[in-house]
């Protein structure tokens, strides 16, 4: 068993393996929204992501839509859109090196070590970023290749498929179409792309 | 909260509903090209996949079919709503995505990270996100047809399980006769309901995979949706579409999910896109979302893997954990709802406790409108009217005991088309929160409610068409003789009495098995317009239900 003072000695080594843990993953992250087509193409909005323990790590990442990069902060200088908070820093240690780092959140969170402050979806977003640098963990891809065929127009021969009506590939809704564009212009689909703020839920 | 096995009574939150979901479909609006809906409808749920207006319309169906086997002699009001319902699918702004989001997206890499995490990992920035359905790409080229399309197949899914809820409640024949659909550039297609779930069906035996909603995304939840429709269709026309389900679910098992060494849920697909040979799940224990939201349509067709899918899950999520703190990971209340949904299904009452905790202390249950008549979730988010997508799965429970959801499509009531019934209700002045016959007694029990609380006292007369012999009619009035009653012709009373709150008793002498009586009724020559408009279309009550015979001759059509 340990001692309060070898305890302190172990949760101040991990919390400071915790912070390098954090500052590395944010290095190289900040590297790859320089160079990382796959990375800048994600950064569509200004964000504060933090991650922190209660037993004193933190570190902030702070993205910029206009010129999809980030930067690195101590702590966020606004209140972060998306905080996750490890109740020490082994457990983050153990979370964020995990295989199955989001499992881990979770299962944090059911069990009270873990919490989500803002959205928590972004949390998501960000572990999908950090795998970009830092490819921990599986892909969800299936183990074996689904086997749908290439797909291919219905057969034409079937009394279902004789009613489709097929005609040339186009690119985008004719101009001349006025009142599909005004629809089309009103659709949550369009709106967000261009800024709109999304609806809750 | 229900908590008994057989709901025989429309509850508080349930009439309240109804009332809204009334005002909603019978209040006039313009979903034509040059309209737009009423900002009722719920436009807003489960982005960027389901925020369209259509699924306002396909959820709300779920809640009518278990309405009326809670009152199954009286259905009028659901068969004007679920009217209402089809002729707004088949208008332009039910197609609004199909119709306009085409050819690639120009916007993929600029949409919000929230939604970037509905694409797969490594598409994220480069690849439409759920809902841009890109009509006219290659290789499917333009379908003008919302309908007759390779893809799209949420559409047409969800619109056969519209029209079969719709003959579910009302037994009529109106969309078994041609109708037009808008498609592209305001064209119009015709079509019957037989038409669409042949369709269906032929292109699911065609694609065990499944067909594909958006270019090109099959998505299990929207095959599940479209088998359920064919699920219902059979039941109620007596057709054998559904069998080409049984070769997906086949599929899906082995391709579109995998168990761990443990056996728990390792990963379930939200979809899967063919073309770009990639599947859509969430990482790790959020994969379980997947799984989630096929549950309610998965269930009635195929219980035992829905029963499993829900316990991975639920166990997945920490949802049934009595231990667990319950988090919502997505703050999405369609999946909690679901859950819910299912968990009262299945009789799971630690876990539907849990999650009904949730639901009352966070999602704003209330009473709302004119005269506080209307009910809904609100969620706390400062809106003016309760989203129609997860209301619609959180009603579901009030409407039904355990198994009540699954009874519509495994043991639908077709004999009420039969049995005495009540109609010309003066709804919303008047509603009825039980309308049954009861076949040992011989008796049909309703019982009245004031729908519109300052109409009370108000005179209203209906009718009871479909009585044996009405000279063997007796009624009791909240335990007394009544006799303001008069046949109107051997088979049909009409009934005179105040509207408020009273509990009657017809003896009719009715028995099943018996001949389905003739049916002449109509409504109240004074009904009550609907509050904020008139009528979108011409009631269909005007329209005497058919009996299941008849309902089973339609089938021997060839396209079934």
């Amino acid at each position: 068993m340990s001692t309060p003072a070898q305890a302190a000695d172990g949760g101040s080594l991990t919390v400071t393996l915790f912070r390098v843990l954090l500052a590395v993953l944010g290095a190289f992250m900040v590297a790859a929204s320089r160079v990382s087509g796959r990375f800048r193409r994600q950064v569509t909005r200004d964000l504060v992501v933090e991650v922190s323990s209660d037993d004193g790590a933190c570190q902030a990442y702070l993205f910029t839509a206009r010129t999809r990069t980030m930067r690195l902060a101590r702590t966020a200088p606004r209140a972060p859109d998306c905080a996750i908070r490890f109740d020490t820093a082994a457990h983050g240690l153990r979370s964020l090196l995990s295989r199955r780092a989001i499992g881990r959140v979770v299962e944090g969170m059911n069990g009270g070590a873990t919490r989500i402050d803002g959205a928590a979806p972004l949390a998501v977003w960000f572990h999908g970023l950090s795998r970009v640098v830092f490819p921990i963990g599986r892909s969800r891809l299936p183990r074996r290749p689904i086997p749908v065929p290439d797909r291919f127009i219905e057969r034409p021969t079937a009394d279902w498929a004789r009613r489709i009506v097929r005609e040339p590939a186009i690119d985008v809704l004719p101009r001349e179409q006025v009142h599909a564009w005004r629809a089309r212009a009103k659709t949550l689909q369009v709106r967000a792309p261009g800024g709109e703020p999304l609806p809750r839920g | 909260m229900t908590d008994t096995a057989a709901v025989t009574e429309l509850n508080d939150r349930a009439r309240g509903w109804l009332r809204f979901i009334w005002d909603k479909a019978m209040t006039k609006d313009d979903w034509s090209i040059a309209g737009e809906p009423a900002d009722w409808w719920d436009r807003d749920s489960t982005a960027p996949m389901c925020s369209f207006p259509r699924f306002d319309i396909g959820e709300m169906s779920y809640t009518l079919p278990l309405m009326a086997d809670v009152t199954p002699a009286w259905r009028e009001a659901y068969t004007q709503i679920t009217t209402a319902l089809c002729e707004r699918h088949t208008q332009f702004w039910a197609a609004v995505d199909w119709l306009t989001l085409i050819g690639p997206d120009p916007n993929v890499d600029r949409y919000p990270p929230e939604w970037l995490i509905y694409t797969p990992e490594r598409l994220r920035g480069k690849y439409e996100p759920p809902g841009w359905t890109g009509n006219g790409r290659e290789p499917w080229g333009l379908a003008p047809d919302p309908i007759a399309a390779d893809g799209n197949n949420f559409f047409r899914g969800w619109f056969n399980l519209l029209l079969c809820a719709h003959a579910y409640v009302s037994g009529d024949t109106q969309f078994r006769e041609p109708f037009q659909i808008t498609g592209y550039q305001d064209r119009r297609f015709t079509w019957t309901h037989q038409e669409i779930a042949a369709f269906i069906s032929g292109q699911l035996a065609d694609r065990p995979e499944g067909a594909h909603c958006e270019n090109t995304k099959i998505w299990p939840a929207c095959v599940s949706s479209a088998g359920l429709g064919l699920k219902l269709h059979d039941a109620v026309y007596g057709t054998g579409l559904h069998r080409s389900y049984d070769g997906w679910v086949e599929f899906a098992q082995q391709h579109y999910m995998a168990l761990d060494r443990r056996g728990e849920l390792d990963w379930f697909a939200f979809y899967y896109d063919p073309i770009e040979r990639a599947v859509c799940t969430p990482p790790d224990n959020l994969s379980a979302y997947g799984a989630l939201i096929v549950l309610p349509y998965v269930m009635p067709q195929r219980p035992d893997w829905g029963r499993q899918l829900y316990e991975l899950t639920m166990r997945r999520l920490g949802w049934s954990d009595p231990k667990a703190l319950l988090h919502e990971f997505v703050p999405d209340p369609r999946f909690l709802a679901i859950a819910l949904q299912s968990a009262h299904e299945l009789g799971d009452d630690v876990t539907e406790q849990r999650l009904r905790d949730v639901v009352e202390r966070d999602y704003e249950p209330r009473f709302f409108g004119e005269e506080n008549t209307r009910f809904g979730f609100f969620f706390g988010w400062g809106e003016q009217w309760p989203r129609g997508q997860p209301n619609a799965l959180l009603l579901m429970p009030e409407l039904g005991g355990p198994g009540a959801w699954q009874r519509v499509f495994n043991a639908p009531n077709l004999t009420k088309f039969d049995e005495p019934t009540v109609e010309g209700v003066n709804y919303p002045s008047l509603g009825l929160s039980v309308a049954r016959n009861d076949h040992d007694a011989g008796e049909l029990h309703v019982r009245t409610y004031a729908a519109t609380p300052s109409h009370t006292g108000r005179v209203t007369r209906w009718q009871i068409v479909g009585l044996p012999d009405t000279a063997a009619v007796r009624i009791t009035c909240d335990g007394q003789d009544f006799t303001k009653w008069r046949a109107t012709d051997d088979h049909t009373i009409e009934i005179e009495l105040e509207i408020g709150t009273y509990d009657i008793r017809v003896q009719t002498g009715y028995r099943p098995g018996q001949p389905p009586a003739p049916r002449t009724a109509g409504r109240d020559a004074t009904p009550a317009g609907p509050a904020g408009g008139g009528r979108i279309s011409t009631p269909s009550s005007g329209v005497a239900p058919v009996s299941a015979a008849t309902i089973a001759a339609v089938s021997s059509c060839r396209c079934c």
